[in-house]
């Protein structure tokens, strides 16, 4: 399991309310459900405690998704969505910790198409990384299309050994380039 | 001299004729009737670019849009109804007409990507992209991501 850790680099500031939190974060790792990090921030927030809690970022990055997903009819393919949406929000939890400064990171951005794909992007003005997500994962494809210093464009299979790698680089591009 | 001249004038008329047909301007436009292929910061999904299968002619899948002739193709886009109602009740993108030549040298989809015009009696601007049929899945993902990629401006419905 993952844990969330703080933004400030002084955990021991936020202990109580890391343990008052922990039961709950173990669960939402469990059931890999990113519904449980906003109920955190929203019972953080009721409570008085420490805000901006790291839910607030992740959540404001996957909100979007999670909402798409809701809408989804075959069950594999909402499946597959929330699997790739939560690796990135682990990645983006990660990355929080080395302090990378998320709050200039758009929020992932989903539609569900007429052929019952699902298409997840992460838009900016100068390049979009993509998942078209369907319901066999070995048919589903990532992309980045780049128009910085010429275009650049890649693409490939979600399915295979690398993936945690690939999504890792995806994201690792994203920051670099914000 | 005058015979001659008057002589070639209808091949003359006609050539021009020919050459306003097949002439293009450097944008196209594309309408966008759902806000949610918009992100709250104006990037637009490539699902605005995805080709419909049922649209399927002479083996070309037509996905409309509207050449940008003139200043007034905006505009009457923005105000184009459907059954009554607006059409593009989030936006119209603009898409340099450039692109489909660059996605058209891409590898994996060379030549897969064409245009035409397509007047309308009420649209004299409407056009097709076009898309051959046989496109695998991914290649028409491709497509439409690159599309999305390159749109230049997106001038809200307000």
């Amino acid at each position: 399991m993952k844990n969330i850790k703080s933004g400030y680099g002084n955990a021991n500031r936020f202990v109580e309310e890391e343990n008052w939190c922990s039961a709950k974060r173990e669960y939402g790792a469990r059931e890999r459900d990113l519904n449980v990090l906003w109920e955190l921030r929203n019972e953080a927030v009721h409570a008085g405690l420490r805000k901006p809690f790291i839910a607030d970022e992740v959540y404001r990055i996957v909100a979007n998704v999670l909402e798409g997903v809701g809408g989804i009819k075959v069950s594999g393919v909402a499946k597959l969505a929330k699997n790739v949406v939560w690796d990135i929000a682990e990645l983006i939890v990660d990355l929080q910790s080395w302090n990378v400064d998320i709050n200039r990171i758009p929020p992932l951005h989903s539609v569900l198409l007429e052929d019952g794909s699902f298409l997840i992007e992460w838009i900016f003005s100068k390049y979009r990384i993509g998942f078209v997500l369907e319901e066999k994962k070995d048919e589903s494809i990532w992309y980045l299309v780049s128009i910085i210093e010429g275009n650049v464009e890649a693409s490939g299979p979600l399915s295979g050994t690398n993936y945690k790698k690939l999504l890792a680089e995806l994201v690792l591009f994203v920051f670099g380039n914000s | 001299m005058v015979l001659i001249i008057r002589s070639c004038l209808p091949s003359w008329f006609c050539l021009c004729s020919v050459i306003r047909r097949v002439s293009y301007p450097d944008n196209f436009l594309k309408g966008v009737s759902n806000r949610e292929l918009l992100t709250p910061d104006l990037g637009v999904s490539a699902g605005v670019f995805h080709f419909e299968l049922a649209k399927t002619n002479n083996g070309w899948v037509e996905q409309s849009i509207c050449w940008e002739d003139d200043d007034s193709v905006v505009d009457l886009m923005l105000r184009q109804k459907k059954e009554g109602e607006i059409q593009f009740k989030a936006a119209v993108v603009r898409v340099p007409r450039s692109c489909v030549h660059y996605i058209n040298k891409l590898p994996q989809l060379e030549e897969l990507l064409s245009y035409e015009r397509k007047e309308l009696d009420e649209n004299p601007y409407h056009g097709n992209l076009l898309l051959k049929k046989d496109t695998h899945k991914w290649a028409r993902s491709k497509v439409a991501w690159m599309l999305a990629s390159h749109v230049s401006e997106v001038i809200i419905q307000e």
